[in-house]
């Protein structure tokens, strides 16, 4: 084992491999704090890139756009509220409010330890457990990811803000989006009205950038436009780049070790993906701190911990049975394939080296992403010196680029218009918006995994409690939902008694 | 209370109208598999039942914890804190809706017209309707804008733009 470990160290430790290592993480950054482009389109353009590198340099280029992805997603989410990837969708709850509040520069910082953090916990794990964790992983059939997606979709109570009923309907409302297009089993149209752009569904980055956009962009048009007779007054606010200190670092431990084992988990079990490992880790975060949600850093870290723990995790399945967890891993394998490796067990067997240089060189990347984000934090921060007109207007003209850019199809701009026109009407009567994307990321998943059971079961709901995975899932949701009805009653009784 | 009635009654015609479209999809034709109408029928349901309940919800008070007046009598005021409720800025919904409709024009004319003339288009106007009086800098902020996104991307990284279906 030692033997192999030095062989992957010299394999990891050439000149070729920090350059790719670095053009990757620099790329994946880029590509997810633009809201119009994800890192899986860096993936896949990068793809025909690697063809004539070696298998170290082609799949450390991979790695480095993977993990630079995961942490540049918070990038646009904290300064602008618009998640650049949908693994950062509930890093804008807490990470826009702070900075809305001036605290753009210890939001980001956090950020990008946390994400730090996730990474190498989540590659601690597939040094160490992987074998076992991927054997648990495989056994998660379409029973046990519906029971988990369920479980997942009870976090909406959390992010229900003031009203449980409508951060439920508007759940449920995200749900019921999922239902237009093709039919997940049959493959037949539903709601689609005759428009052949609908037969692929309604998109979560429009509908995303819609939502968390376009109501900001309008509300700050129209306070520009009530203070326009006011003297101007300037704007520039002192936002300071913050790396956090070891004492914010220590406090933060406890939730990063959480949602990063939460993000490895969630990650290593195929079909999941970073979105749900992202929101159940908020879901822990709030039910820990209540102020999560009101602009506290704990949103902040619990998010970002768990989408990068997502990136060791999918990688799980993905070198030890050659199952690809999410889009990302996926376009990975086929890269390993194009190199003449085919993951699996024989992966370890035969190319033990290789296997210890990608371990080594996920350490260095996790390193690299920290040393360029932290460079590139004191950049990031200038946007906010922006004038708020000024920087809207960007925005919105991205919201159209970002919308149309990721399918090269109109009929996503205007998805993103009538989720943006939904989005400000929500928020103005007091529905939650975050509900309403978790049901989005969700529901293909639940529906799928739902009927797919019952097809195995010859139409028995009995399935999802004979299997003890599913059941514990199912109970731990039913316990989340009835949670708030629970505690209100707990909270009555002891005020009778009290009297 | 009221909205929240008027927005349940608005939830419960708009299920009404979607349950009637889910009537008429196919039924199943695998054994034991509930078919494409199920999933939609269980979401509708249940929103149903919760639109009901909306009728006679009433919203909690959106509050925030906020750091007390150093001049506070208590001994630890720097570090208290007490609830308020939170208050932001009402713009009137009319106002709101224009903005909507003109960006929706410019959208609109980016089909047609193209990514440039559509996006210059839509935020010139948007940009006019909150003060900025002097058309020629709100055209040329627009246009500025608009064009350094359309070399980014279309030249740049090479990600085609909407043309415009009239070109």
């Amino acid at each position: 084992m030692l033997d192999l470990f030095i062989e992957g160290l010299s394999i990891a430790f050439t000149l070729e491999n920090f350059i790719f290592m670095f053009f990757g993480c620099v790329l994946g950054i880029v590509f997810a704090a633009i809201p119009a482009l994800t890192f899986s389109t860096a993936l896949i353009l990068l793809i025909p890139l690697t063809f004539g590198l070696t298998p170290i340099a082609a799949i450390s280029v991979l790695l480095g756009v993977f993990a630079g992805g995961m942490t540049g997603g918070s990038i646009s989410s904290i300064l602008l509220g618009i998640p650049g990837t949908p693994s950062a969708a509930a890093t804008v709850i807490d990470g826009y409010l702070l900075a809305k509040k001036g605290q753009a520069g210890k939001a980001l910082g956090m950020a990008i330890y946390s994400s730090v953090f996730g990474g190498i916990f989540s590659l601690l794990v597939l040094i160490l457990v992987a074998p076992q964790i991927a054997k648990v992983a495989i056994k998660f059939g379409p029973v046990e990811l519906f029971a988990l997606v369920v479980f997942g979709f009870s976090t909406i109570i959390s992010l229900s803000e003031t009203s449980i009923v409508k951060g439920i309907l508007a759940g449920l409302f995200g749900l019921l989006l999922c239902t237009i297009g093709l039919d997940p089993v049959m493959g037949l149209q539903r709601y689609t009205f005759g428009f052949a752009n609908l037969m692929t569904g309604v998109g979560l980055m429009p509908v995303m950038i819609g939502m968390f956009a376009l109501p900001e962009i309008i509300d700050n048009f129209l306070q520009a436009s009530k203070n326009r007779h006011k003297p101007p007054v300037k704007q520039k606010q002192q936002v300071k780049a913050n790396f956090p200190s070891l004492k914010e670092m220590k406090e933060a431990f406890i939730l990063n070790l959480q949602a990063s084992a939460i993000g490895t988990f969630v990650g290593a079990i195929p079909g999941t993906g970073g979105p749900i490992a992202c929101f159940m880790a908020l879901d822990v975060a709030k039910r820990k701190n209540p102020k999560v949600g009101t602009g506290h850093i704990d949103g902040v870290i619990a998010p970002e911990s768990a989408n990068n723990g997502v990136t060791g995790g999918a990688l799980i399945p993905l070198l030890t049975l050659g199952i690809p967890g999410d889009s990302a891993t996926a376009i990975m394998l086929g890269a390993l394939m194009i190199h003449g490796l085919v993951p699996g067990p024989l992966l370890f067997r035969d190319n033990g080296a290789l296997v210890y240089a990608i371990f080594i060189s996920i350490l260095i990347i996790n390193f690299m992403v920290l040393a360029i984000q932290f460079i590139g934090m004191k950049l990031f921060v200038k946007v906010l010196d922006i004038p708020k007109v000024n920087l809207m207007s960007m925005i919105l003209v991205m919201a159209v680029v970002g919308s149309f850019a990721i399918n090269l199809n109109y009929a996503d701009i205007v998805v993103m218009f009538f989720a943006g026109l939904l989005g400000y009407f929500m928020k103005k009567f007091g529905f939650p918006i975050v509900p309403l994307i978790l049901g989005l990321v969700l529901g293909y998943s639940i529906e799928d995994n739902f009927r797919k059971s019952l097809v195995f079961s010859d139409g028995s709901l009995g399935i999802f409690v004979t299997s003890p995975v599913s059941l514990v899932f199912l109970i731990l949701a039913v316990l989340m939902l009835l949670a708030p009805t629970i505690r209100s009653w707990l909270n009555k009784n002891k005020a009778k008694k009290a009297i | 209370m009221k909205h929240n009635r008027i927005i349940a009654v608005i939830l419960l015609i708009f299920i009404g109208w979607w349950a009637y479209l889910t009537t008429q999809l196919p039924e199943t034709t695998m054994p034991g598999e509930p078919g494409p109408k199920f999933f939609p029928a269980v979401i509708l349901g249940l929103m149903a039942v919760f639109s009901v309940l909306l009728f006679f919800t009433k919203d909690k008070k959106d509050t925030a914890m906020v750091k007390t007046d150093e001049t506070d009598d208590t001994d630890d005021a720097e570090d208290a804190e007490k609830e308020v409720e939170k208050k932001e800025e009402v713009f009137p919904i009319f106002s709101a809706l224009k903005l909507f409709a003109v960006f929706f024009v410019g959208i609109v004319l980016v089909y047609f017209l193209g990514f440039n003339i559509g996006m210059i288009f839509g935020l010139t106007v948007m940009l006019w309707m909150i003060g900025w009086r002097l058309f020629p800098r709100a055209i040329l902020f627009s246009a500025a804008v608009t064009l350094a996104v359309y070399f980014l991307f279309d030249w740049l990284l090479k990600i085609p733009l909407p043309k415009g279906s009239l070109f």
